[in-house]
């Protein structure tokens, strides 16, 4: 109808424009109206080229850009680039009753064929039932989802759905760790929980950025396995272990067995701590390092010769502290590291006082939390009144309880010539350290470096002698703490150390919870039977890993300390396997 | 005149409407092209998923856990020791042909001219057998070790010592060394044979000084049983 009309109308115009013309004949007519149809198609030509342009343009671009990128989480790689988190998309098959089209009972046959794990009977009630979706198998191989496609029913549905998955499985699980969003039963609300790097950097990931870790995945796991066979040999119940570079402060590995697996993180709750750095221990005598590097840079141990007077244990405020085995004579101060001496370690604490020390401990960050990127951080427990015993017993690391990282980064400053470097999991650029503070100078840490190998030569940590390795720490025993007090059959063993001692390069903390001891230790669960071989063993496999050569004609000097020994170990006697 | 005016509105719709055909014509073949790129980045997609899978599976197939799992069960491959690794090309060169058998083949036209060498050493055993005969006499042994001889008796003089400290390989390492010291004055023709047996026998004690028929005899055939083993 309109059409004549506007046909008319222009008629009209044209009428009314070309006054002497003749109303036309029917020829003319018939092209006008011709004309005018045509500019209408045209018209309608151009609206619908318009619109395609404006499609094309504008919502065409940004519907690709958005969807994409934000549903992919970001990637978690170690050192090398190799994947430790990835995300997957998966097919999942889920049903809907009621739209199926086809014959239920011969669906419900055939899908008892390709998903045996339901009988026909219940595929039938399914299909039959008032339910507008349910999953039949999530998450669904990929020959079953194209099973099901070929079936070609639309009440059948092949969802994709994006799954985290952690490719080398349990392994650096606590570091990995997970996150989701649960439901705060009393508030209503989802909330995020998890552990690990993947609840730290969530919002990274969640914005598809990749994270990359300082861990090496060849490291992480060979730390892994030799601490869970020497567990497995010591029927320890825990234990854990972190590397740390003394010169950047990256951490290489750090496990806490027993392990979670984050592709199904529920399923461990008891083990969802991270022991290296949640759970604080008492470290033992590796402490007896950290009092003799206060000592000799605050100058109340200058002379080495020096003799501290160990035959009868000492008594203060009540407290007696002893020896393991005790000497029964005065020892210098070599001797007093390697027979690993409280006595003689808790005079050269009386020495530095109060002050001193726990100056020192505060500098060395013992009293606050670790700084790294996790959230399960332990609060040290660091006392809050020094008395005279306090100064004493913590010399010697009792008292006084620090997560095993705490250690791993004061023997990182001990061995590296004295700087003081927080951990770091992210991998830094070539050169890159993470900015630390001198806590000791070169002098003192190049004593503290000759202190550690010589206990490795000659003292408590022989079994930790990896050949060729120079390798230098520290045994620490000490006595478990069960509820309120301490056990007297259970110990938590550890080595700190680092090597290789003529240029430090990597500090290793290793930490066995109640490794028991075995004719093949001589009935000994002292770190130097536990966990002084783990040492060993792990410097062994790693350090070639990492670069480090073995070199049986290189090594630090230790003659000068060596020479205040008054008796000596021969080498490769009482040392295990 | 008239016609052209009248023709020329028809012209002028004939032109627009070749203009609007031109223009739909490119964008339908812009769409097409966009629809081909849009295919392509599909398909790239698609493959770096695909790759990304099949990185995740070797990824997991492949874990340290696994591997781990099977050096302790068929490899039981262990951390190297400290004498397994070399600092120069010397100290590997050393290690080579340790076992009695020299696993380097050295280059025949240093042979050649290191023969020249050994021969002012041992004037009359090496000139004799030399290049030709090797390859008739000692049959099991292979070619390229028959020229090296020379060269490589100067060793041998050393190498007797930590043999002897090692019973059970020594035995089939010195045998034919030994054997072949005697064996070549015996069937090349060359007479200058019976010096380096002396030389030997000084340098060795256990090669005993009287170098008796019966001990030779005894060698001869320790030697066939050797070569025959080695045959086997």
């Amino acid at each position: 109808m309109n059409a004549p009309a506007g046909l008319r109308l222009d008629r009209a115009v044209r009428v009314g424009l070309r006054e002497p013309a003749a109303p036309g004949t029917p020829m003319q007519v018939a092209q006008q109206r011709l004309m005018g149809i045509m500019l209408m198609f045209m018209l309608v030509t151009a609206i619908i080229g318009l619109r395609l342009v404006q499609i094309c343009l504008f919502t065409g671009s940004d519907g690709n850009n958005g969807g994409a990128q934000n549903a992919q989480r970001g990637e978690i790689l170690d050192r090398n680039g190799q994947p430790l988190a990835t995300t997957i998309k998966l097919w999942a098959v889920a049903v809907n009753p009621q739209k199926i089209l086809g014959d239920k009972n011969a669906l419900a046959v055939k899908l008892n064929q390709l998903m045996p794990e339901k009988s026909v009977l219940d595929y039938r009630r399914i299909l039959f039932g008032k339910r507008k979706f349910l999953y039949l198998r999530q998450p669904a191989p990929p020959e079953l989802a194209a099973a099901v496609h070929a079936l070609g029913d639309p009440g059948l549905l092949l969802l994709s759905e994006s799954h985290r998955l952690f490719p080398q499985s349990a392994m650096a699980g606590h570091v990995l760790g997970y996150s989701q969003e649960v439901e705060n039963p009393r508030t209503h609300k989802q909330e995020l929980t998890g552990i690990g790097i993947e609840r730290y950097f969530d919002n990274d990931l969640k914005a598809g950025k990749s994270i990359t870790l300082s861990i090496d995945t060849r490291v992480q796991a060979a730390l892994e396995s030799e601490i869970s066979k020497r567990m497995v040999e010591t029927q320890a119940v825990g234990g854990a272990g972190v590397i740390l570079d003394v010169h950047t402060g990256e951490v290489l590995a750090m496990a806490s067995l027993p392990d979670i697996n984050p592709n199904a993180p529920l399923r461990d709750q008891a083990n969802m701590s991270n022991k290296v750095t949640q759970s604080t221990y008492e470290l033992g005598s590796t402490f007896k390092m950290l009092t003799f590097a206060n000592a000799i840079q605050s100058g109340v141990l200058t002379d080495m010769s020096q003799k501290f007077d160990v035959s009868s244990p000492l008594h203060v405020g009540g407290h007696t502290i002893h020896d393991d085995e005790p000497m029964h004579r005065a020892l210098t101060v070599p001797e007093v590291m390697t027979y690993s001496s409280n006595i003689g370690t808790a005079q050269i604490a009386d020495e530095l006082g109060p002050e001193r020390t726990k100056a020192f401990f505060r500098l060395l960050g013992m009293d606050r939390r670790i700084p790294i990127e996790l959230r399960e951080r332990g609060m040290p427990q660091f006392p809050s009144y020094w008395a005279r015993t306090t100064v004493m017993t913590t010399a010697y690391g009792h008292g006084i309880a620090v997560t095993p990282l705490h250690l791993a980064v004061a023997y990182s400053a001990l061995a590296n010539g004295g700087i003081l470097r927080p951990a770091t999991l992210l991998k830094l650029p070539p050169n890159a350290q993470v900015p630390g503070k001198r806590v000791i100078s070169e002098a003192t840490s190049a004593r503290m470096r000759q202190f550690m190998r010589l206990v490795v030569l000659q003292g408590t940590g022989t079994n930790a002698n990896a050949a060729g390795l120079r390798v230098g720490g520290k045994t620490g025993t000490a006595e478990k703490v069960v509820g309120r007090g301490y056990s007297k059959s259970a110990n938590i063993t550890v080595f700190a150390g680092a090597f290789p001692m003529d240029n430090p390069r990597y500090a290793v903390v290793t930490i066995l919870d109640d490794a028991k001891g075995s004719k093949q230790t001589a009935g000994f669960k002292t770190a130097g039977w536990m966990t002084a071989p783990l040492m060993r063993r792990i410097t062994a496999r790693v350090g070639p890993l990492l670069g480090i050569r073995p070199e049986l004609d290189k090594d630090i000097d230790v003659s000068e300390l060596m020479a205040l020994l008054a008796e000596k170990k021969v080498p490769g006697k009482n040392v295990l396997e | 005149m008239i016609v052209a005016t009248r023709l020329s509105a028809v012209w002028q719709v004939a032109g627009v409407a070749a203009a609007a055909l031109c223009c739909y014509l490119v964008s339908q073949s812009v769409a097409s092209e966009r629809a081909g790129l849009l295919k392509v980045d599909r398909q790239i997609a698609q493959t770096q998923d695909e790759i990304a899978k099949l990185h995740t599976e070797i990824g997991v197939r492949g874990r340290m856990g696994q591997l781990e799992r099977w050096n302790s069960e068929v490899l039981a491959l262990q951390a190297p020791r400290p004498s397994q690794f070399v600092s120069s090309g010397v100290q590997l060169a050393s290690l080579y042909g340790r076992k009695g058998q020299p696993a380097l083949q050295l280059d025949p036209a240093i042979v050649r001219q290191q023969g020249d060498v050994t021969r002012v050493a041992y004037a009359p055993p090496a000139a004799a057998p030399a290049p030709a005969m090797p390859s008739a006499a000692p049959a099991p042994h292979t070619p390229e070790l028959a020229p090296a001889q020379p060269l490589l008796r100067t060793a041998t003089y050393i190498r007797p010592v930590p043999d002897r400290l090692g019973p059970a390989p020594a035995g089939p390492t010195t045998a034919p060394l030994i054997a072949k010291a005697s064996f070549q004055p015996n069937k090349p023709v060359a007479r200058p044979a019976p010096a380096p047996v002396v030389k030997v026998a000084f340098q060795s004690p256990k090669s005993l000084l009287p170098a008796d028929i019966s001990v030779l005899a005894a060698r001869e055939a320790k030697g066939s049983r050797d070569n025959a083993k080695a045959e086997r």
